[in-house]
Formats: C-alpha cells, sequence, structure tokens
C-alpha cells in the first residue's frame, strides 16, 4: 500500500543526486543540473526540552559560524566524509530535498547518494536510513570515486584501467577503476579541512597569530601550493595577536604555505604512490597511458599535478569541474538507470 | 616440519569473498600434509587481514609472503616456485574451489606415472569431448593444453625447465611455451582424473588493446622459437596391424608437439586403435570412425566442417580415390613425419 502511495507521488517528484561532502552540499537534479551548492553546515538552537531546532542550513548556516550566541551552534555534521551527526544530517538532507522541489508536501523522489568507498555497512545503512526519514523513496548508494569518474567522462566500463584521485574536504579517495568496478582503493583521512587547519596551526605557531577558518580556507585558495611555482606569492593576513590580544595584520608568502601543507600533501602523494604500486601491471600500464585524473575541491590546489608527476612519472590531469565531478557523475548514472544499478553499492 | 608433499601456491590479490572460499576448500588438502604457500601481490588491507588470519593458526603448513607492490600474476608464481621445496608444487588461481578430494592420493597416482611433470586435473567442463571416455579415479591421458587454473607441477621438471617466462603475456602462450619445455627436457604433461574443482570466471583487466599487442608479440616469439602448431587430418585406408600403430606412435609424437590430429579410420582400424589404447593416449588426437558405406563421402564431409573451422588444416595420407580438389594443403603420408621433424627442429634451435 505504501509503496503504490510512493510510486504516485514519485511521479510528482524529480530525481536527485547528492554529494553530501564534508565541506559542501550539491545537489543535482534530473534534467535541470546543479541546482543546490551549500556549505554543509547546519545552525541549530539549543532548547530549553534539551532538543535542538534546527535554524538555518547550508550558506546561511555557514555565515553564522564563529558568530552565535551561546544557544545557537553552527554544526557541521558529516566529519571526515562520513555521518557524524544523524539527526542533523537527516534534517539537513529533508531541507535540501525541498528546497529543489519548492514544497514540502508530496515529495518522494528517487535520490542517488555518493559516499566514501571505505565506510563501513554501518555507516552505509545510516546515509540511506537518513536519506529515506527526509523523504527519499529509494536510496542509490554510489562511491565518490566512481560517481568522480563518471563525471570526469573517464571510460570506466572498459577493461582498461582508469585513477581518479578524489581530494575532498574531509577525505582523499583514491581508485583504480575497471569494468564498471573500483578494483582498488584507498582513502585517507586528509582533505581540504585538514589544509585548512594545517594553514591555521602554522600561523598560530610561527607568528602567535590567530586566525579563523574563512582565513585560513581563504589563505590556501589565493596562495597555498603544492610544488614551487615560478613566482612567490604574498598575501596580508588578518587575526588576534595571541600575546598582545589585538587584531593584527601580517604578511605571509606561499613558500610558507607550501611548507605547512606539506604534511598533508605528503600523506596524498603517499597514498596515490601506495595505490599505483598495489595495482595489476596490467592496469597500470593504462594509467601511465591515459594518466591519473584529479578531483574534487583539492585539485585546485597549486602545483598538485605537477607534484605528483614529478613523484610518480605518470601523467596527471585536472578534470574538467573537479568541484562538481562527483555531482556530476551520479547525475549522469540518474539518467542511466542500467549503469547505476551496475555501480551502485549494497548496503 | 618435514618436507611436505605438495606445496600449494596462491598469489592473491585484494578479492576477500572469492579468496575466503578459496582458502576454505584448501583445508583438507593442508590437513593431509600439504604446504600453503600465499602470496600477497600487493592486497588491500582487508584481504591482508583474511591472508594473515588464515595462515596464522597453520604454523609451518603455510607461508605467508608479502610483496611490497603488484609484481603480476606470472612473477608471483615465479616467486612461490622459487620458494617451493615441496616434490610437487600446486599453483591456483584464487578463482577455484576444490572439492573435497584426496590431494595426496591423486599426487601419488601422478607421480606414479612414468616421466610425468605436470599434471592437469581433468574437469567435464573444460574437456567436454573426452565426456564419452568415461575417465575413471586417476586415469590420466596426455595433454598439451594447461591452464594457470589449477596445474601441479613436479620439482624434478622445475630443476630442468626453469620458470614461467615473464617476458610472454601471462596467458596462453605463457603456458604453451612452459608446456614445449617441459616436454622437450623429457616429461609428459598427463590429464588425470579424481580430482574436482571448480572456478569462477576470471577476470581480466587491462585495456584490449594492449592485450592485443601483447598476445601478438608472444604467439611471434613462440612460434619462432616452437614452430607453427598445426591441425592435421589424417586417413590412410590401406594401413593396419603394426603399421597403424606406427601411425599412431608418429600421432602421438606430433600431439606431445601441440598439433592436434584427426584419425580417419575405417571400422576396422578404428576397432584395432580403440584395442591399441589410441583413444586414451593425448587429448590432441581425435579418432573418427568412418561407416561402412561410403566412407569417402562421409570423410569429404567431416573435412569440410573441419576445415571451417581450421582454414590451414592440413590433410595427410593416401587420398586416391576421391575428390580433394578443395584442399590445396593435401599432403603425401610422410608428411607427419616431415612435420615432426620440423617442430623438433625449431625447438632444439631455439
Amino acid at each position: 500500500m505504501f509503496k503504490a502511495v510512493d510510486s504516485f507521488l514519485g511521479v510528482f517528484s524529480n530525481d536527485l543526486a547528492v554529494d553530501l561532502g564534508t565541506a559542501n552540499t550539491l545537489v543535482y537534479l534530473k534534467g535541470k543540473g546543479i541546482v543546490v551548492r551549500e556549505p554543509s553546515v547546519v545552525a541549530v538552537q539549543k532548547m530549553p526540552t534539551g532538543k535542538q531546532k534546527v535554524l538555518k542550513v547550508g550558506m546561511e548556516a555557514k555565515q553564522m559560524l564563529g558568530r552565535t550566541p551561546g544557544s545557537i551552534t553552527a554544526i557541521r555534521p558529516m566529519k571526515d566524509g562520513v555521518i557524524a551527526d544523524f539527526d542533523i544530517t537527516e534534517e539537513m538532507l529533508r531541507y535540501f530535498i525541498h528546497k529543489v522541489h519548492n514544497r514540502k508536501t508530496m515529495v518522494r523522489p528517487r535520490v542517488v547518494i555518493c559516499v566514501p568507498s571505505g565506510i563501513t555497512q554501518v555507516e552505509k545503512r545510516a546515509v540511506k536510513e537518513s536519506a529515506e526519514s527526509a523523504g527519499a523513496r529509494e536510496v542509490y548508494l554510489i562511491e565518490e570515486p566512481m560517481a568522480s569518474a563518471i563525471g570526469a567522462g573517464l571510460p570506466i566500463t572498459e577493461a582498461s584501467g582508469n585513477m581518479i584521485v578524489d581530494i575532498g574536504g574531509g577525505t582523499t579517495e583514491v581508485a583504480v577503476i575497471s569494468l564498471a568496478g573500483i578494483v582498488y582503493s584507498q582513502s585517507t583521512r586528509m582533505g581540504g579541512d585538514k589544509m585548512d587547519d594545517a594553514i591555521l596551526q602554522y600561523i598560530k605557531r610561527k607568528y602567535n597569530l590567530q586566525i579563523g577558518e574563512r582565513m585560513a580556507e581563504a589563505i590556501k585558495i589565493e596562495i597555498g601550493e603544492a610544488y614551487p611555482g615560478p613566482e612567490v606569492l604574498t598575501m596580508e593576513v588578518k587575526g588576534r595577536d595571541l600575546v598582545s590580544g589585538i587584531p593584527k595584520t601580517i604578511e605571509i608568502n606561499s613558500d610558507e604555505i607550501r611548507e605547512a601543507l606539506k604534511e598533508g600533501v605528503n600523506a596524498i602523494v603517499d597514498t596515490v604512490r601506495q595505490c599505483l604500486e598495489r595495482t595489476p601491471p596490467e592496469l597500470a600500464a593504462d594509467i601511465v597511458d591515459k594518466g591519473i585524473f584529479l578531483a574534487g575541491g583539492g585539485a585546485y590546489l597549486r602545483n598538485l599535478d605537477v607534484l605528483l608527476r614529478e613523484v610518480t612519472k605518470v601523467p596527471v590531469l585536472i578534470a574538467e569541474d573537479p568541484l562538481d565531478c562527483v555531482v556530476l557523475g551520479s547525475g549522469k548514472v540518474l539518467d542511466e538507470l542500467h549503469l547505476l544499478k551496475r555501480v551502485s553499492v549494497s548496503y | 616440519m618435514t618436507t611436505p608433499f605438495l606445496d600449494i601456491i596462491l598469489p592473491v590479490w585484494s578479492n576477500p569473498v572469492e579468496i575466503r572460499s578459496c582458502l576454505v576448500s584448501l583445508l583438507p588438502a593442508i590437513k593431509s600434509g600439504a604446504r600453503l604457500l600465499l602470496i600477497n601481490n600487493g592486497c588491500n588491507r582487508e584481504t591482508e587481514l583474511l591472508l594473515e588470519e588464515f595462515s596464522d593458526p597453520l604454523g609451518e603448513q603455510a607461508i605467508y609472503m608479502t610483496m611490497p607492490r603488484n609484481i603480476g600474476f606470472v612473477p608471483a608464481i615465479n616467486h612461490g616456485l622459487r620458494r617451493s621445496d615441496a616434490d610437487w608444487a600446486m599453483i591456483l588461481r584464487p578463482c577455484v574451489t576444490i572439492a573435497d578430494n584426496d590431494c595426496r592420493q591423486w599426487v601419488e597416482a601422478g607421480a606414479a606415472s612414468e616421466k610425468a611433470g605436470i599434471l592437469v586435473p581433468f574437469t567435464a567442463s573444460k574437456y567436454p569431448e573426452l565426456q564419452k571416455l568415461k575417465l575413471t579415479d586417476f586415469h590420466c591421458l596426455e595433454t598439451a593444453t594447461i591452464n594457470f587454473d589449477l596445474l601441479v607441477l613436479s620439482r624434478r621438471m622445475r630443476q630442468q625447465t626453469g620458470e614461467f617466462s615473464e617476458e610472454l603475456d601471462g596467458g596462453k602462450w605463457c603456458l604453451k611455451d612452459y608446456y614445449q619445455r617441459a616436454h622437450t627436457a623429457g616429461f609428459k604433461t598427463c590429464l588425470m582424473a579424481g580430482f574436482s574443482f571448480t572456478t569462477e570466471e576470471t577476470t581480466i583487466f587491462g585495456s584490449e588493446e594492449r592485450r592485443r599487442i601483447a598476445e601478438e608479440n608472444s604467439r611471434i616469439q613462440c612460434q619462432q622459437k616452437w614452430g607453427v602448431e598445426r591441425v592435421v587430418a589424417v586417413y590412410q585406408p590401406e594401413v593396419k596391424g603394426e603399421t597403424l600403430c606406427a601411425v599412431i606412435d608418429d600421432a602421438l609424437t606430433a600431439a606431445r608437439l601441440g598439433h592436434r590430429l584427426h584419425l580417419f579410420l575405417l571400422r576396422k582400424q578404428y576397432r584395432e586403435a580403440i584395442q591399441a589404447g589410441a583413444h586414451l593416449l593425448h587429448t590432441n588426437i581425435r579418432l573418427h570412425k568412418l561407416p561402412l558405406l561410403s566412407p569417402l563421402r562421409t570423410l569429404v564431409k567431416r573435412l569440410l566442417l573441419l576445415s571451417q573451422t581450421n582454414p590451414d588444416l592440413l590433410l595427410v595420407g593416401d587420398v586416391t580415390g576421391f575428390g580433394v580438389s578443395d584442399y590445396p594443403q593435401l599432403k603425401p603420408c610422410s608428411s607427419l613425419k616431415e612435420l615432426i621433424a620440423q617442430t623438433k627442429v625449431s625447438g632444439v634451435i631455439n
């Protein structure tokens, strides 16, 4: 009976693909493209009864980060690529599903959700149940590297090997894909957020200057690099002097940021190298021909491709829309149901 | 631990579900005194844990070797063979599940055959044409076709033939080369009944183009080294008794060199050949019984069918009396001996 109602309501709902990332959540609406691109942040207010009330979600909630009164907290419900707060994630998903449909009732879409490749069955089930509670009729889970590879336009169904490195906010996923399956993957809990934190700590340690997360991210985007480029870039950084306690401005350069990011970048390079080493020679030979594809926000880190090329001696290419690869890939499989069934994971 | 009678070499690469069932199926063999040589060929952590968990309780009956990187299937096998010091070594793909066989008895039965170097288990699914032979326990006939799914190699032979060639394609031609080396060293390859196993389809990775090139290069190398394997149809209606036995002997020699022989025999000849055990000599020899009435017409029909699947079919024998203008490859009776000599020469030169 409920199934029949679901199917009926499904007619009036649009299928969605969701990239539930640690830093940002992207939603792809079948036939329309990416319709939501918002930070994975939820502002909640603690009620006197102990319950939590969701105030804002996404961009509006992010703007509240660090500027909220005591009773309101801005939460990132995803941590290291997986759900850290089940209820808040459910609320966030519900908000996005309703937002793309412009209504709150009669919404029962089919939803494709991307998950990191290394997550456990329990974590997969948590994602599925969150989506179902948020109103999804059918839930399909796709591993992020797979979605990324589809989004980057790699020939994943062929027998040849394809390597994708998806550097997200919380995790970096390295995977070798062949015959529509992940034949080898490795994940490291290193991503954009950890890099931001590394910059924050570096400036704190070296200059006794406390900067915010957003400033750290801005520094990474502006002058962050993985390998020395032709010129040294500089940037003015504003923060609070930890000794005097008053605001202070300093100038830092790209060499210093490279130093700060060294550990994180090395972790990514090591994961790629290890993955290449453990790939059978037949597939590794294909990767040498085709190159390694970088996707995710981390692909924008200046000269990361140069460093990887230097270390692995394999061509490294940046996907066309690195930030959107995952959601575009999962959106693509919404159009091809047979492919969706081949690449989705069981839970 | 005393030297085991058998070393089971299992190169593994990341497929825990498949590997678990393979390992479980090996337990009876390990219990009967075989030793497991597990080669971790760059597995992921989940598979590594599985291998460690499995090999630890086996103590000296399992040797766990970890490769720092994936070195490929054939080099991993060679690595295992170098480590093996048992009289026999079984090479196994992880996609294989062994039934509850008496492994020791089977290997011992194989070892009893004179000059047996390679043992291959007979499975009805892989050799459907041999099904009607109804091979009984440990019955053995020679073969020239070997497969990496399951192979048992004797140490004496390995000491003479060396390792599998890592230069070749890692499949069909690599195995052909190994078989020929074993044969040149004087060892037989025996297809033996009494050992059952099932195998899942092996996923072959790598781009088709690259595989095609590798296979083509390997084919050229192999054929330069060992000569071209031919499909030969033999029809000699006049021979009988000792002369027929001589023809069968020639056919066996040719079959051992990798050629595939189709012997077309008249009713009486067929009976004699069966009595001489020609049907149980080699998998590359097939006997065809021609009917009493109009045997030539049947022969022509069958040759036509055969030449459709084998365009370079070589027809050898006395063919006077029937229309063979469609067979440009028609050769006199002595051609079989010439073919054998030619193939042997190319093997010796290389």
